[in-house]
């Protein structure tokens, strides 16, 4: 083995230390590698910038260090820059391991204090392994991959007693419950199931793969009522979808994600998933899975698609949190850096734009943060969304190789994290593998070289070929043919593996000779990996022993419902009130700059939001480019000025009171975020992504659910905004030493639409001095679980209740008024209240304000800074005045007052700098 | 006879189609290309070669590196060579400037480092063009708005200054202060060329401003001049660069009026 160092002149003083210097390593292998290293003593350009830096072979670049922290991969751990060392340098069998040196001086003095920091900024130990030095002292190489000899696969009787039973499912991480357990002993009857078909089955049923939760029986009780739901999904979300009357629905719950119709050429695609389990662990790899993951969803959804956009809203406990972290929890600063950077190199790397997103922060989230991921995608209306399978079609996997990395993920997510998580569920994606993969099958799409195509995500072959095998009737794996990253995986362990960066296809046989040539041509290896059949199984072999042999029907169904108690008790909300502010321009300062509502551009800069050339409505606009918008809008088709906008909403904080009022607000928020851009409230879909802590046994926990799925329905339906796809995530605990750390059970709600046209969007940002600016959507009292109410611990108050005809009208009259283009800027109100909707829309502008309220009842604390719903901000040019406010009719709304030229915000005659504002809203977060 | 463009594409990178649409809306034929068919067609019949913005090869090994090692290999390299000394004209985006570079096709010593802010930044940054440049990308240019979006952009090394054909730069002018200077580049130099002019990079995107739309501030530009009753205009100024470089390529297809030029 031979080691390469590429280094440079560079160093920092960071972390304390008195200097860092950085390099690159890598440790290659291969027989004919005298030549490589040869040529790279002569000409360094293949790994090095001849430039700014220098190589070194087999020896370190320097002796003169205090401590040398080696960083690298634990063996079976993806290694990108390996792979790309491996590809460049072009030599047969060679194969390469990157890492990364760190020389330190003036660091601590103590090895184990410079392990300890190190373990802390440089590494996940998860995933990587650390090696200390001082100078004279060697470092190990990395340790050769143990090839452990496949072990056969083994009956597993099933035990007679529950105990037996609950004991196996924990000790293999099934994450089976007993009465699953026992079904499956009364299916098999005499026979044991092998352990393929045991996790077979335990991947299918998983919560995460089968949302059981969303299917079983609930009896609900609340005030001596008793309410009995059949299955919250087909109760609630299904049937509000199939309530609303909209012609647009192409495809929804059936695919990968949802399909809406939306120009003669093209449908749109949209999905979001969550990636909580993983990202908690690893938050780097997990982020990047999850978003590279939820990109396969849209490509695997018809007969595929091209991926148009990405989304992104993160939960994390406080990031200047200064309390005990319980162990294997990292700190939220840690978390966010790690996820940031996860996100960022997935969507920025694959070229997919990250257009919308929202970042929110409770301490609820320490244990577990949320991690949501959302690509939108087209589908050519051509190609159609449907997709069919005939018995004889070749499986063919395509993509990325198996090995034991993202082992048990789906399984794992469907329980709560303990102290201990498996190694093993830890990945780390691959953007460019899958770019070539996404590529290779658009061009295959065109051809027509395949019948079905699907994502490999969450259990592996197990759930892409399981759910495939219904098209055609049944399917055949040959395990032994799936290509394996390295030997020594069993047999289940290929059947379950969630390995990244793959897709499987049905192939026609007369077809698989152009994809096979095809791919070689785009350097992506296809294998066939079996066949569809008609035999009503699920089965597989192992080198001609047959290991699996499932009907699909028991497969799919045959997981026992449940009946789970909900029991309410009643919302918390009240009459009292909220202790007056003593001067509201503090307030305002406060909010801006707090943690929920102060300006992400940091982070926002750091993901691409231009690429693709699709870009109106940036996700910061206005003069200084620092507003924030309310939703994206692009326009997707390079031939055509019809646009789509794309929004989301979520507020746990809402929830702490009463989940079904916060599921009504959080539709009424992502539809009045279309609305506000531009968009038709009459062609915009909803997705619904739903982020809970273990309801199981614990009845408000269900109730809570209950109650959020039945807001969800009411406002679905009254506002006819359709639900075309989501998702859920149940078991966001943490079980430490000191007992557990529940997340806020949180919603998320994703809405795109159709904008008819992208130059009648319109933006936030206050356009011109001398503008009228309007209030429209009524005031009511609502300060209950608001930005203000949570700064000051107050509990009372109440939530926001939607009219849900007045808000309809209102949304449909401003639609119409911005296709008339009678709208200068136009802001939602939500976090914060009014006071801080104006705030942000002077900071876009660099413009003044001076407004008024008309008398009301309601204190001054709610006008300014209560979180009524559908209402929004408009600016408007005073000859627009009269044609303005006579469309706007009887709906309610109130003058506010003029935009300054001077930058200068006076509410009442009392004035506050706009640079004051502007400092506030930068925040303290540093992002 | 129209200009043809040839535009790479494939292995992670991923503005071939928004160079497209620009090299369309500049009147010139284009071909896409996946640098794994390149041996399938000949340099010969194109004018113009383009290597698009993107994370070629994930930029794993430094940004372009790996590209422009597959690029420089025979008999891809000798033909691009052959390219550049027939006076026809290279231009690299963003990823396909840092590949250039790595390449050895800009002025010597000059390298793409990591950004000094140590970050990837996505934001719209004011250019000036230097009228005496000979690069002919930016000929008749003069100040304009175009958006970066890179991690690796800072230019080191000290090219000569009518090499640097494009400058970051604030109200005063050229400048060094972040975040007009999106990464740091000496000179504030956003671009390179040739001593020819016709071997360009830039690390900002032409492609991402083809029309008036994708500015950041367009619909406050849309408001205003419906106000002042002056019509809205509907092309982006990146457009300019792929008109004066199929006006440059139209010369080698007409040596007539070259010569008369």
């Amino acid at each position: 083995m031979h080691c390469v160092e590429v280094f440079n002149d560079e160093s920092r003083s960071v972390l304390g230390l008195e200097k860092l210097c950085q390099s690159r390593v890598y440790y290659l292998e291969g027989p004919q590698l005298h030549e490589v290293l040869a040529e790279l003593q002569r000409d360094s350009r293949a790994l090095a910038d001849p430039v700014r830096e220098q190589i070194r072979v087999d020896e370190l670049r320097s002796q003169d260090f205090q401590w040398l922290v080696e960083v690298a991969f634990r063996n079976g751990v993806t290694d990108n820059e390996a792979r790309v060392v491996e590809e460049v340098l072009e030599s047969p069998q060679l194969v390469a391991r990157s890492a990364r040196r760190y020389y330190v001086w003036g660091g601590p003095g103590e090895r184990e204090a410079m392990l300890e920091l190190a373990g802390r900024h440089w590494a996940n130990q998860l995933v990587q392994r650390i090696q200390v030095i001082r100078p004279g002292e060697e470092l190990a190489p990395p340790p050769p991959l143990q090839i452990t000899p496949v072990p056969p696969t083994q009956s597993l009787p099933l035990p007679v007693q529950d105990e037996g039973l609950a004991a196996l499912s924990r000790s293999r991480l099934l994450a089976l419950s007993v009465e699953e357990m026992r079904a499956i002993r009364e299916h098999f009857g005499e026979r044991a199931p092998t352990e393929v078909e045991l996790e077979a089955l335990a991947q299918t049923w998983s919560e995460h793969c089968k949302h059981k939760i969303f299917r079983d029986t609930i009896i609900y009780q609340e005030d001596g009522h008793e309410l009995r739901v059949e299955g919250l999904f087909p109760t609630y979300i299904a049937g509000a979808t199939a309530a609303c009357q909209r012609d647009w629905l192409v495809s929804v719950f059936t695919d990968n994600a949802g399909v809406i119709a939306w120009s003669q050429k093209y449908h749109l695609v949209f999905k979001v998933e969550t990636h909580n389990a993983p990202s908690a662990l690893e938050p780097y790899g997990g982020a990047l899975t999850g978003i590279v993951g939820v990109n396969r969803d849209p490509a695997g959804t018809g007969l595929g698609c091209d991926l148009l956009f990405n989304t992104d809203v993160f939960c994390f406990g406080p990031l200047d949190y200064t309390g005990n972290l319980p162990p294997n929890v990292h700190h939220p600063r840690r978390l966010y850096e790690g996820v940031r950077q996860g996100v960022e190199d997935g969507g920025n790397q694959s070229g997919i734009p990250t257009v919308n997103g929202g970042l929110f922060f409770d301490q609820s989230f320490l244990g577990r943060p949320l991690v949501f991921c959302g690509t939108g995608a087209l589908m050519e209306v051509s190609s159609g969304h449907l997709k069919s399978i005939r018995p004889g079609d070749f499986i063919v996997m395509a993509g990325g190789r198996v090995g034991k990395d993202g082992i048990h993920g789906a399984t794992f997510s469907s329980q709560a994290i303990g102290a201990e998580a498996p190694v093993g569920v830890v990945q780390i994606g691959d953007p460019m593998t899958q770019k070539r993969l996404l590529e290779m099958l658009g061009e295959a799409r065109k051809l027509g070289l395949y019948r079905a195509i699907t994502d490999n995500g969450a259990g592996g072959l197990c759930s892409s070929v399981g759910e495939m095998a219904e098209m055609s009737g049944g399917a055949h794996l040959t395990l032994e043919t799936v290509p394996l990253k390295y030997p020594g995986l069993a047999p289940w362990e290929i059947l379950v593996s969630e390995s990244q960066e793959r897709m499987t296809l049905a192939v026609p046989p007369e077809r698989w000779g152009q994809l096979l040539e095809l791919a070689q041509r785009r350097e992506v290896e296809v294998t066939v990996v079996g066949s569809f059949n008609a035999s009503g199984k699920f089965s597989a072999s192992y080198y001609d022993e047959k290991l699996m042999d499932l009907s699909l029907e028991f497969l799919h169904s045959g997981f026992p419902r449940r009946l789970l108690r909900a029991e309410w008790t009643g919302c918390s909300e009240n009459d009292r009130q909220l202790p007056p502010e003593a001067d509201w321009r503090n307030t305002l300062c406060e909010l801006l700059a707090s943690p929920n509502i102060c300006s992400r551009q940091a982070l926002i800069r750091q993901y691409d939001h231009e690429v693709q050339g699709t870009s109106v409505i940036k996700p910061l606009v206005g003069v200084a480019r620092d507003g924030p918008s309310d939703a994206a809008v692009l326009r997707p088709d390079h031939a055509s000025d019809q646009g789509m906008a794309v929004s989301c909403a979520l507020n746990p904080h809402y929830g702490i009171m009463d989940c079904e009022v916060m599921a009504e607000l959080l539709v009424d928020e992502a539809l009045r975020n279309l609305v506000a851009v531009g968009a038709d409230p009459d062609h915009a879909a909803l997705l619904d992504n739903f982020c809970w802590p273990d309801p199981i046994g614990d009845p408000h926990k269900t109730a809570q659910l209950v109650r959020c799925c039945r807001g969800l329905d009411r406002a679905v339906r009254a506002f006819q905004a359709p639900l075309i796809s989501g998702k859920d995530s149940m078991k966001n605990d943490y079980h430490g030493p000191d007992g557990k750390l529940s997340i806020l059970p949180t919603l998320l709600v994703s809405g795109i639409a159709n904008l008819p046209d992208i130059q009648k969007a319109v933006s936030m940002d206050f356009k011109q001095a001398g503008d009228l600016v309007y209030l429209v959507g009524a005031e009511q009292s609502a300060l209950g679980c608001s930005q203000l109410a949570r700064r000051r611990d107050f509990e009372g108050g109440r939530l926001g209740r939607l009219d849900y005809d007045r808000a309809s009208q209102l949304y449909r009259c401003l639609h119409r008024l911005m296709q008339a283009e009678k709208i200068a800027a136009c802001h939602d109100c939500s976090e914060g209240g009014l006071a801080v909707a104006l705030a942000e829309m002077c900071i876009a502008g660099r413009l003044g304000l001076d407004w008024d309220l008309p008398e009301s009842e309601l204190s001054l604390e709610d006008r300014l800074f209560g979180e009524a719903p559908s209402r929004l901000v408009l600016a408007i040019d005073p000859r627009h005045q009269q044609a303005v406010e006579s469309a706007l009719g009887q709906l309610p709304f109130t003058r506010l007052g003029r935009v300054l030229p001077e930058a200068c915000f006076r509410f009442r005659g009392e004035t506050i700098d706009l640079d004051k504002l502007i400092q506030s809203w930068q925040g303290e977060l540093n992002l | 006879m129209k200009v043809r463009a040839l535009i790479l594409t494939g292995q992670g990178i991923n503005c071939a189609r928004e160079m497209a649409q620009g090299f369309s809306l500049a009147d010139a034929d284009w071909l896409v290309c996946h640098l794994n068919d390149l041996h399938q067609l000949s340099l010969e019949d194109f004018q113009i070669l383009v290597l698009p913005g993107g994370f070629s090869f994930g930029d794993h090994l430094g940004s372009g590196r790996a590209l422009a090692r597959r690029l420089r290999r025979a008999p891809l390299g000798q033909a691009i060579q052959r390219f550049v000394d027939q006076g026809k004209l290279v231009w690299g985006v963003c990823n396909g400037f840092q590949t250039l570079v790595q390449m050895g096709l800009l002025p010597e010593g000059c390298s793409l480092a990591p950004n000094a802010s140590g970050r990837f930044e996505c934001r719209w940054v004011r250019l000036k063009a230097q009228s005496l440049s000979p690069c002919v990308f930016t000929k008749g240019l003069d100040s304009l708005e175009l958006p970066v979006r890179h991690g690796e952009g800072r230019l080191v090394g000290t090219p000569p200054a009518e090499l640097v054909p494009l400058q970051y730069c604030d109200q005063a002018g050229p400048t060094h202060n972040y975040p007009e200077n999106p990464n740091g580049s000496v000179q504030a130099a956003a671009a390179l060329c040739d001593p020819s002019g016709r071997v360009f990079g830039l690390m900002p995107h032409p492609e991402a401003f083809l029309r008036s739309t994708q500015h950041p501030e367009w619909t406050r530009h849309k408001e205003l001049t419906r106000r002042f009753g002056t019509e809205f205009p509907a092309e982006g100024a990146g457009l300019a660069f792929f008109r004066n470089a199929v006006a440059a390529a139209q010369e080698l297809l007409e040596p007539s009026r070259a010569a008369a030029l």
